[in-house]
């Protein structure tokens, strides 16, 4: 497939700078373009044609990208030798560029459905599925499986569970961040393991989300706050890691859907996490529909906590939030976050009832007196890692 | 007629109408713009980065030129009808030399009888008798793509100007012009300031002149916006030969619905638009004008009739506290030559040829400091990307060398070096030609210079 199957373009002059902007023809053609038509690539293409860069700036409210080659018109519209000296058909060499053109695993099932080879290429690697790697406080447990778009498949999961619990467990990580390698954030179940359950029965379709589950589970008790950070789509279960996440930061990159309907499925795991992370009506009509919703009207509605505008933005912002706990009382934290999943689930009379009592430890542990005598003597606190009492 | 219209809800608007959109455009689409669409404004841009240099040029030669040949002829098919329907022409084809074309103006509206016509000329943003004074002040004019001193080519430099914006457009439109004759305002800068004017936005009011910017790029380039050049559907375009220009009917907080004049070629949808939003533009976050940093990366279109699309989304940031200058210098000449050779070994020959050139010029002891070869119809567009097919079979290519040299004297043994293979070369050769005019080179010069330095003036004359 080539770039111009997907969308139509123009291009123009700015002294030696030539522009070439591409317009999708569709939704699914962008997720494509701003998956494919990268600036490296877009670099790599134009070749000798442009001796300077080559920047990417997104326009999605009219589904564009507008790409600036510097250096690109041989001297300039009034200097140059070349035939084309305003650059007015550059973005036809564009729209001549080969393309992977598939949409993502979960909204494509037909592509995966028609792989005869079966086994999903997670499996055909030996690399750990994620990695933890640390910025300050904050340990991040990076999805790496960027050629199956992260597919929350079972050893995918299984990895996610163990690297979660261990930096919940390290008590020098004050927070987690889920992030990911490659384009795609996650791109949900591996539908063709999936398929294969089917040959399992009743029990085998009952276990086969165990992990994923569990995952889920670990985020209710987790006792350190979970940060997830989207820079491209996040569907179907990939999706419900942001929604079990208390942060999530965005870029523009990021999409979010449950295309599960439109394969005979249904997004069951995640409605714990998602039906109390946005608004009821929005959540059907996403789940009934298969839509997908870009970043700026998640971050509208409440789903996404802060959209920022590249990958760059995306770790300044995670260490931002790193350094905020790394300011707040571990204990409190630690202690906070359990006690709000349990209040923000009970009827509210039970709930006043219960925060009466989740108070206590609070009251009686050594933060109170640190952070309160810090305060009065206008000095940072000095917090005591490791449990209390 | 001109005061801009009140719809049912009470909401102002103004709907200006881009007449013009460079020199050389075509003046029907103006003529039926004024005479079939509801417009208060008819807006027209005449200049382009080198057109500066040239309408320079004629100005030194004689002082009552310097303003783009095409500004008398087009008003004169547009003012009788634009003057009785109460429409306000705002125009940048002054170019070098407003107050002449401001004199012009006048004694056409005289010759048409347009009585009470008010024209006004707005100067300031010429800089060519200013550059040794700010250089002299310190303002160094440096280049700004490479940071060179402007020492290095001042004594070659063919004119200088500010990028001007709306000031000037608005202080006249306020005291009354039917005519706005500007020089080297910026496109942007023709809309803005019936925009400004109309609907009351101060001079400050980032988030609508930003949103207002985004308008006026949507239509600054006429026919480009209605299906001119569209490459989503350039075949089912009705109507190219009548292309009709667009119009913005602009809403007081700067959202906008394009549509065309009435009746006329071409079509307004989501796609003709979308391609010209990402026209020559960089970063759609910060859109540098002199009026505000306009930031369009939140664009967005919706259709709501046949022709007519609804533009919101475009907002902005304070203005940049210094104006861009476009300056351009002499930068020597191109010299060219093109030769055709046919079958058989149509590839083969040609390279003979080509290289029998080169020998010729290293005979002729020939200086160039670039040079440049392709084969039109073939691998003419991508430089090295593409080269010829090596098809023994092929029935002709093209040969189209050219070179930047130093002067006009290098410049043309191009031409005069290839004339000899017409009957000393390889067999089989056409189309050597005629002697083609020498063109010169303006390099442009791109500097900044402090706002507050560059003040608009107008004069207002009532015919």
């Amino acid at each position: 497939m080539r770039v111009g199957d997907l969308a139509h373009g123009r291009s123009g002059d700015k002294g030696d700078t030539c522009n070439v902007g591409l317009v999708a023809y569709t939704d699914e053609g962008y997720r494509v373009l701003l998956r494919e038509v990268t600036a490296e690539r877009v670099a790599e293409h134009f070749g000798d044609l442009v001796l300077g860069t080559v920047t990417r700036y997104e326009l999605p409210g009219i589904r564009s990208l507008n790409f600036v080659l510097t250096g690109a018109l041989d001297g300039g519209g009034t200097m140059s030798l070349r035939s084309d000296h305003l650059g007015k058909v550059m973005y036809t060499w564009l729209l001549r560029m080969e393309i992977d053109g598939s949409l993502d695993l979960a909204s494509e099932p037909s592509s995966a459905a028609a792989d005869p080879s079966g086994s999903s290429s997670s499996a055909a690697t030996n690399d750990p599925p994620v990695r933890v790697t640390r910025r300050g406080g904050l340990a991040v447990v990076t999805l790496a499986r960027p050629a199956t778009r992260n597919a929350l498949d079972e050893s995918m999961a299984r990895a996610l569970l163990a690297a979660v619990e261990a930096a919940c467990a390290d008590p020098t990580a004050r927070a987690v961040a889920i992030a990911a390698d490659g384009p795609a954030f996650c791109a949900g179940g591996d539908l063709r393991a999936m398929a294969a359950v089917r040959a399992g029965g009743g029990q085998a379709a009952y276990t086969w989300a165990q992990p994923i589950v569990d995952l889920h589970r670990l985020a209710l008790r987790a006792d350190k706050p979970l940060i997830a950070l989207v820079d491209g789509p996040a569907y179907a279960g990939g999706m419900g890691l942001a929604g079990l996440c208390d942060i999530v930061i965005a870029t523009g990159a990021a999409r979010f859907a449950m295309p599960e309907v439109k394969v005979g499925l249904f997004p069951m795991i995640i409605v714990a996490h998602l039906s109390r992370s946005l608004p009821r009506k929005l959540l059907l009509d996403l789940m009934l529909t298969g839509r997908d919703l870009d970043a700026e009207t998640a971050a509208r509605v409440g789903f996404v906590n802060r959209v920022v505008p590249d990958t760059e933005a995306l770790w300044a912002a995670a260490d931002e939030y790193a350094a905020w706990f790394a300011a707040s009382g571990p204990e409190a934290v630690r202690l906070g976050r359990r006690a709000f999943t349990l209040l923000s689930d009970l009827p509210a009379g039970q709930a006043l009832d219960a925060a009466q009592f989740l108070n206590v430890p609070f009251f009686l542990g050594r933060e109170l007196a640190e952070g309160a005598d810090a305060f009065v003597s206008g000095r940072a606190p000095d917090w005591v890692e490791g449990t209390d009492g | 007629m001109s005061s801009p219209e009140r719809s049912g809800n009470g909401a102002r608007t103004v709907r200006l109408g881009a007449g013009m959109a460079f020199w050389g455009d075509r003046i029907q689409p103006a003529v039926d713009m004024v005479t079939r669409a509801d417009i208060d404004y008819l807006c027209c841009d005449h200049l382009a980065e080198l057109t500066m240099s040239i309408l320079a040029k004629a100005r030194r030669r004689n002082p009552e030129l310097g303003y783009t040949s095409d500004l008398i002829p087009l008003l004169r098919a547009v003012l009788p009808t634009a003057h009785a329907r109460g429409i306000r022409v705002v125009t940048n084809g002054g170019g070098a030399n407003p107050a002449a074309a401001g004199r012009a103006v006048v004694a056409l509206a005289r010759e048409l009888g347009l009585t009470g016509l008010k024209v006004a000329v707005v100067t300031g943003d010429e800089l060519d008798d200013r550059v040794d004074d700010l250089l002299a002040s310190g303002v160094d004019l440096r280049n700004l793509d490479t940071g060179q001193a402007l020492s290095e080519v001042r004594d070659r430099l063919t004119h200088a100007s500010a990028y001007a914006g709306a000031d000037g457009i608005v202080e006249a439109l306020e005291s009354g012009a039917d005519v706005v004759v500007c020089g080297r305002v910026t496109d942007i800068a023709l809309y803005l300031g019936p925009m400004r004017h109309e609907l009351g936005w101060p001079a400050d009011d980032w988030q609508r002149l930003g949103a207002g910017t985004v308008v006026a790029h949507a239509i600054e380039c006429g026919g480009q916006a209605t299906g001119g050049l569209y490459a989503a559907d350039w075949a089912g375009v009705p109507g190219l030969e009548d292309l009709g220009y667009p119009i913005a009917e602009v809403s007081e907080d700067g959202t906008a619905v394009i549509t065309k004049t009435p009746d006329s070629g071409g079509r307004v949808d989501i796609g003709t638009l979308s391609e010209q939003l990402v026209y020559e533009i960089l970063d759609p976050a910060a859109y540098l004008t002199a009026d505000v940093t306009a930031d369009f990366s939140n664009v967005r279109l919706e259709e709501i009739g046949p022709d007519r699309v609804r533009l919101t989304g475009g907002t902005g940031r304070e203005r940049p506290a210094t104006l861009k200058v476009n300056a351009g210098y002499r930068a020597g000449f191109v010299g060219e030559a093109r030769f055709t050779y046919t079958w058989p070994d149509a590839l083969a020959k040609a390279e003979r040829g080509l290289a029998f050139l080169r020998n010729r010029l290293a005979l002729a002891d020939f200086q160039c400091t670039a040079e440049y070869v392709d084969y039109p119809g073939l691998a003419s567009m991508w430089g090295p990307r593409v080269q010829p097919p090596d098809d023994p079979d092929l029935p002709e290519i093209t040969v189209r060398y050219a070179a930047r040299c130093p002067n006009e004297e290098e410049a043309r043994k191009v031409f005069t070096e290839s004339v000899p293979l017409y009957n000393n070369g390889p067999a089989g050769v056409a189309g050597v030609g005629t002697r083609p005019p020498l063109k010169e080179l303006y390099a442009v010069w791109p500097a900044l210079v402090p706002r507050e330095l560059v003040t608009h003036h107008v004069e207002l004359v009532t015919v």
